[in-house]
């Protein structure tokens, strides 16, 4: 096909908006609805579609929301320390998935304890210096040359945090390489932590944004972008700020050189931490996944390069690159039933039991370990008589972004399948089939067999890495307890 | 190389395009060629070397082993079908193309509320219980039409299609219908694909609309007798399946009970009464006779050029006169002018349709394609989405100049101005290509030293438009690698129309954008075979293939095709024939399928020239306004109805297909004229159209090369010298028919209309998307509910300060007359200019519009009037 021809939906929507008021896509619709415009208004100021503008209000669940408060529903805040039916919260305040608050359920948007952070021994860790303070300057002693930043990054082995754990230098080198055709690129560094049970990104934007930041200078240089952007979602309003006040303060001191950093805010929606769906949502569009290829590294924002990098892996990029180091260990984020939640850095491979008695004041008082969730609602179900298992991207496949909520003895399989059940229908974006109506059968389904036969579809068809994953735990639930999934007992 | 179920297959394009070299069959539920790969279906999965990709994104690859029917696969389809049957009732089509046996007993949970209906539309039916959310339809409304009718709303489960709250006929759609086109579960149709489910087509004609110049292939469905559906042909090289509101459903006029079934005759009561074929031909002919050597023709761009050949080969040969002009004289006359000053050739360089796509600047002046050539339209506003910059030249705010990076806004009639101003900026800042200059043009010199005083500064005050607008314009053609122009009738109905566009050809003769892909110049001609009635020889000056009469050996050659010599007298244009005859100069008029009554300017001066002729013959489809004053009156063919061949606006000479019979006893207009040179004493031989043609090849070198046997399919674009040439998209590669490229120097002459005092506004005339021309045909189909008065546009402070609110009715008043239309108040239009279509004869537009005429070709300046407006006294 004619190149010039493989205009996307996104850009001609799109285009009407970055030709209007505000005139650069960082500006966006979503953003505009956010802060409190009227429909109307920003129909006509970005010269969108009323319909379009409706259908931007119905995908992001906080957009059209009168809420002061937000009551969070991620599994540690619907089972308060590992615990229950998977019920709590329901009823106060709006919902929002998963606000970053797993270490202090049940969570609310004002909920104000500081995030606690830990190592898990004396090994070398990653992030701990960073944690520790070094001043901000020092971590923007980067290299010029992008050579000189992609060959320490490529031996560090580091690989994104995000959950798909791709080699974060392979994709700075195609990006790299297409920029040489294309003039430009485009940094973007995802922001959108929805898993529920992880804050590993809410904790480094807050009290770590100048790591980040420095993380974005040095993915900048390697593959030539000029501009970069720093997604947040809009569940982290202290995140933003803190992050704001960072880029104000970089730019002031020089910092970032050349590099123009803006921030865009989500709006509430899962799905827009896959890529692709990210791109589109900082278009000002649905935050629906689109098919690959094009991979946004070589075509994606303004149909530039665009590397999309995870909060966690750009803060450990550029330490890496600077420091020459490994990348050795992970910030594993716990919670649930356990005596000491928070982040707990580990060497890769801890078995999970060490990590939570070691690195989590093991089980919290009177209560018995009965499984844990790691990597989130997509993530594994490991049973308590399983806990051996080394936390490692080989030794549990599927751990994806390390969010780990322990659960005990009162938390029925049932409850903890329809709680699956329950995110995974309502955080779909819909774009596909096998997903979108996938989703919402998965509650009705009565024996293992019409389950996995669900869920094969689901796996093979699915458009994005949400609908091929929902079936991880679900099948770790069924292997492990059988019929038990299937029995409703309310 | 790669295998998919054990056969090779070269690995281009997508898995599913290579999948279809196989003969695989994919199930791509929501894939089009002409879309973007969205993978919303899921239904086209295959297995490549272990894994499972949607075949319509994944780009094939050399060495993939691909496997499309496997247990697992089946399985899967199976399944996908029995999830989609629990959010929806799936159409048949759809369940057979997963395999079928799906029954919707396999998933319990009714995912989806009762879906929204809507019938609001005269054509569109929508009913979102179908509705499988593959978004063809949101796709071909922003990616082929460009209108953003469609989104998605809700998330999850909850998504469904959505075009707002209101109803359908609401919204921003322009019933191009390529929702319908695409829908593949009736999710989305229009009234006459259900009416197919009642009556099936017996048969399918492809043919080339009629509705304007661009020139769309139909599928046109045939059922007793009737047409009953229009889709556009897919693999067309022109529209690509595309069609819009007209060409897609404006057919209903051809079994309309008003069109004209038997020859009409004046009797003695001076009343239009039936007759017989032999007595009106019989009367035809005695009129001819008696008025011989006093006798002119005017013949129809909407005709077919086996036709118009015919018609100037009768007034020509047969009655010894040059007497014969079309309508091209009321729109396109001056671009012929104008671009064959410059090059030697009057038609388009390039084509838009093949060539947009690589323009990097793309330049309408004059023109607004989205309404009046909307297949283009919709082709241009893509180009710009998709990244080309966009000027505008026009008064008024087109939806294209909405879109535009720069929209200059001239003062109506300052097109000379304008033009030279933005070449003084390319002289100026270095922005033109001296090799191309030295090489292929001449005059620079002389050029440079005219120009230099237009800078823009200097001409602001006349044109309206800030320099530094002009200044960036003109950077951007300059720097553009590939500029191109398209113009229209804001062009070309002008006082210097032909100058004018002189001066639009400079731009590519000062930047050397000519004579390659994705430049040049390109007139949008307004009505369908506008191109082909010039080349035909339509006009008095230039005979078949601009052979010029004056000239021996044409003279020789023509008389011997033709059997009888060409006469040495020089002809009439059409409005010296309207002054001849009130002159008393014309004793007798033909006039083939134009309703000059409605579309010629001054219509009390047209009305009274045609009163003035002695003997007046109009063959129609319609009793038009003109018609109704016509001696006799034959009754004719639409274009449904008849064979032959129009040529479009890029030269592109195609097939016309005879779909229904003609109504009654009305005839093929070819016939019709040959019945006519017969009874008028110059008998034919033609059996048909294509021996006509064989003619014209042999006549016209530019299509010497043209015979029906190779115009299946796309057509050729002349021109075609020879049987065995391919036909020629882009003009002038290597040289101009006339040598060198001639670097036009116009000084500014104002129209009189700029020179009436200061109080009176500014009248341009035009077109609107629903109606064609004199809307004939288009008033009698249901695109009346979309579009049932004329309006005139005036700007919100006009209408304060003459106390007009929206939907009052207005009178405009010239020197000339005076008109009624509906006012639209809006500010697309600029204080103290007036828009106002002329579509219904009632609203009499042109009895309003100026005696001013092109100073070059004699096309009327219907882009300027003056003219004072009052709101209407009730009535």
């Amino acid at each position: 096909m004619d190149e010039r021809r493989r205009v996307s939906t996104a850009r001609l929507a799109s285009f009407a908006a970055a030709r209007g008021e505000g005139g650069e896509c960082e500006d966006n619709a979503i953003m505009a609805l956010a802060a409190g415009r009227s429909e109307a208004e920003v129909s006509a100021s970005y010269g969108i579609p009323a319909a379009r503008l409706r259908g931007l209000v119905t995908f992001y669940e906080h957009l059209g929301v009168k809420a002061e408060v937000f009551a969070c529903s991620g599994t540690s805040c619907r089972f308060p320390n590992g615990r229950g039916d998977g019920r709590a919260a329901r009823a106060e305040g709006a919902h929002a998935v998963c606000l970053g608050r797993c270490y202090a359920p049940p969570a609310t948007s004002r909920s104000a304890a500081p995030i606690p952070y830990r190592t898990l021994d004396t090994a070398p860790m990653v992030l701990a210096p960073i944690m520790e303070g070094t001043g901000a300057a020092a971590l923007y002693a980067l290299p010029q040359d992008a050579e000189a930043i992609l060959a320490p990054l490529e031996a560090s082995g580091l690989r994104g945090r995000g959950g798909a754990g791709f080699p974060t230098a392979r994709k700075w080198r195609t990006a790299a390489a297409a920029r040489e055709a294309a003039g430009d690129a485009w940094v973007v560094a995802n922001g959108d932590e929805g898993d529920p049970g992880a804050y590993i990104d809410r904790l480094l934007l807050e009290e770590a944004p100048h790591a980040v930041l420095a993380g974005l200078v040095a993915c900048a240089r390697a593959i030539g972008a000029s501009r970069a952007i720093l997604y947040i979602r809009g569940e982290y309003p202290e995140a933003r700020a803190r992050v704001q006040a960072a880029i104000g303060e970089a730019a002031a001191e020089g910092w970032t050189g050349e590099l123009k950093i803006r921030v865009v805010v989500g709006a509430g929606s899962f799905v827009c931490g896959e890529e692709t769906a990210l791109l589109r949502s900082i278009e000002g569009l649905r935050g629906e996944p689109w098919v690959k290829p094009p991979f946004p590294a070589v075509e994606g924002l303004d149909r530039l390069p665009t590397v999309v990098q995870n909060i966690e892996t750009l803060a450990l990029a550029g330490h890496l690159v600077r420091t020459g180091g490994q990348a050795t260990s992970k910030a594993f984020c716990v919670a649930g039933a356990v005596a000491s939640p928070g982040v707990v850095e580990a060497p890769w491979g801890t078995p999970l039991r060490r990590l939570l008695d070691e690195g989590a004041g093991g089980a919290r008082a009177g209560q018995t370990w009965k499984m844990a969730l790691v990597g989130g609602p997509m993530g594994r179900v490991v049973p308590a008589s399983e806990f051996d298992v080394p936390l490692s991207m080989e030794g549990l496949p599927g751990l994806g972004h390390g969010g780990i909520v322990v659960l005990d003895e009162s938390v029925s399989v049932r409850a903890l399948a329809e709680h699956l059940f329950e995110f995974a229908a309502g955080e779909s974006c819909g774009n596909c089939t096998p997903c979108r109506v996938g989703t919402r059968q998965l509650a009705g389904i009565e024996d293992a067999a019409s389950m996995e036969r669900l869920l094969r579809t689901m796996e093979l068809g699915s458009l994005c890495g949400f609908g091929k994953t929902v079936p991880t735990p679900v099948r770790d639930l069924i292997r492990h307890y059988g019929q038990e999934v299937f029995h409703v007992d309310h | 190389m790669l295998t998919i179920d054990g056969k090779a297959v070269e690995a281009t394009g997508s898995l599913l395009d290579a999948c279809r070299r196989v003969g695989a069959d994919v199930p791509a539920l929501c894939h089009d060629d002409r879309l973007r790969p969205a993978g919303h279906c899921r239904g086209c999965l295959v297995e490549v070397d272990g894994r499972y990709v949607t075949a319509c994104s994944t780009p094939a690859q050399d060495g993939a082993t691909v496997v499309t029917r496997s247990e697992a696969l089946q399985a899967y389809r199976r399944d996908l079908a029995e999830l989609m049957l629990a959010e929806v009732k799936v159409a048949a089509p759809v369940l057979a193309q997963l395999g079928g046996d799906a029954t919707g007993e396999r998933y319990k949970v009714r995912s989806r509320k009762e879906g929204r209906k809507d019938a609001s539309h005269p054509y569109l039916r929508l009913d979102m219980d179908a509705c499988i959310l593959c978004r063809l339809c949101l796709r071909a409304c922003d990616e082929i039409q460009g209108q953003f009718v469609y989104a998605i709303e809700g998330r999850g489960s909850e998504a469904r299609l959505s075009w707002g709250d209101g109803a359908f006929a609401d919204t921003d759609c322009v019933s191009c219908g390529a929702c319908a086109s695409v829908c593949p579960t009736g999710a989305i149709t229009d009234t006459d694909h259900l009416r197919l489910t009642v009556t099936p087509a017996e048969r399918t004609v492809r043919t080339t609309c009629s509705y304007c110049g661009v020139g769309c292939q139909l599928e046109v469905q045939v059922a007793r007798d009737r047409v009953v559906a229009i889709d556009g042909v897919k693999d067309a090289a022109v529209n690509r399946g595309h069609l819009c509101v007209k060409g897609r459903y404006a057919h209903g006029f051809s079994r309309h009970p008003d069109r004209l079934s038997t020859p009409l005759v004046r009797d003695a009561a001076g009343e239009l009464v039936e007759a017989t074929w032999e007595e009106a031909l019989g009367r035809v002919a005695a009129a001819f006779a008696k008025h011989r050597g006093r006798v002119a023709a005017l013949s129809s761009s909407r005709c077919t050029n086996e036709e118009n050949y015919l018609v100037q080969k009768w007034m020509r040969a047969g009655m010894q006169t040059h007497n014969v002009d079309c309508c091209a004289r009321v729109c396109h006359a001056p671009t012929a002018t104008g671009m064959i000053a410059a090059f030697g050739t009057g038609a388009a360089t390039n084509s838009v349709a093949a060539e947009i796509d690589l323009a990097d600047v793309v330049l309408v002046a004059g023109a607004n394609p989205t309404e009046a050539h909307p297949v283009m339209g919709a082709r241009i506003k893509q180009a710009a989405l998709g990244g080309a910059t966009l000027i505008v030249i026009d008064p008024r705010r087109t939806e294209l100049a909405g879109l535009a990076d720069v929209h200059l806004q001239l003062s109506p009639g300052t097109n000379v101005p304008l033009l030279n101003s933005i070449a003084a900026v390319l002289v100026e800042e270095g922005l033109v290509d001296m090799a191309f200059i030295t090489a292929r043009t001449e005059g620079f010199e002389y050029f440079q030293r005219f120009i230099a005083p237009f800078a823009p500064e200097s001409q602001e005050a006349v044109t309206g438009v800030p320099a530094a607008l002009v200044r960036k314009a003109a950077r951007l053609y300059g720097r553009a690698a590939r500029p191109m122009a398209i113009h229209g009738l804001g062009m070309t109905e002008h006082l210097q129309g032909s100058q004018g566009v002189m001066l639009l050809c400079n731009l590519p003769l000062l930047t050397g954008a000519i004579g390659r892909d994705g430049v040049g110049i390109n007139p949008l001609r307004g009505q369908n075979n506008v191109q082909g009635a010039a080349d035909m020889g339509c006009q008095p000056n230039l005979m078949t293939g601009y052979a010029r009469p004056e000239r021996p050996e044409v003279q020789a050659r023509f008389a011997e095709v033709w059997g009888r010599p060409v006469p040495a007298e020089p002809g009439m244009t059409l409005p010296k024939m309207y002054d001849a005859a009130r002159a008393g100069e014309l004793g007798a008029l033909y006039i083939l399928g134009e309703n000059v009554v409605q579309t010629d300017p001054n219509e009390g001066h047209t009305i009274a020239a045609l009163k003035a002729v002695d003997f007046l013959v109009v063959q129609e489809i319609f009793l038009t306004e003109t018609a109704a004053l016509a001696d006799v009156v034959l009754p004719g063919a639409s274009f449904l109805e008849k064979d032959g061949t129009f040529t479009n606006g890029e030269r592109r000479v195609q097939r016309v297909r005879k779909a229904i019979e003609p109504p009654g006893q009305a005839r093929a207009d070819w016939e019709v004229i040959c019945a006519l040179m017969e009874a008028t004493g110059y008998p034919q031989t033609f059996q048909h159209p294509s021996e006509i043609m064989d003619e014209i090849a042999a006549l016209s070198p530019a299509l010497a090369g043209v015979s029906y046997g190779r115009l299946e399919g796309n057509g050729l674009q002349w021109p075609v010298p020879a049987a065995d040439h391919p036909g020629t998209r882009t003009l002038h590669t290597d040289a101009f028919p006339r040598g060198r490229g001639h670097l036009s120097t116009v000084a500014f002459t104002p129209s009189p209309a700029l020179a009436i005092d200061a109080a009176s506004m500014k009248l341009i005339t035009g077109r609107r998307l629903e109606h064609y021309n004199c809307g004939t045909m288009t008033r009698r189909t249901p695109n009346l509910t979309l579009s049932d008065q004329d309006e005139l546009e005036l700007h919100p402070s006009d209408a304060a300060d003459k106390g007009i609110a929206d939907g009052d009715v207005v009178v405009v008043r010239s020197a000339f007359g005076e008109a009624e239309a509906v006012a639209r108040v809006t500010d697309r239009v600029q204080v103290g200019t007036l828009f106002m279509t002329f579509h219904f004869p009632e609203t009499h537009a042109n009895a309003v519009t100026t005696d001013v005429l092109d100073n070059l070709a004699d096309c009327p300046e219907y882009k300027l009037t003056a003219v004072e407006i009052e709101k209407a006294a009730p009535r």
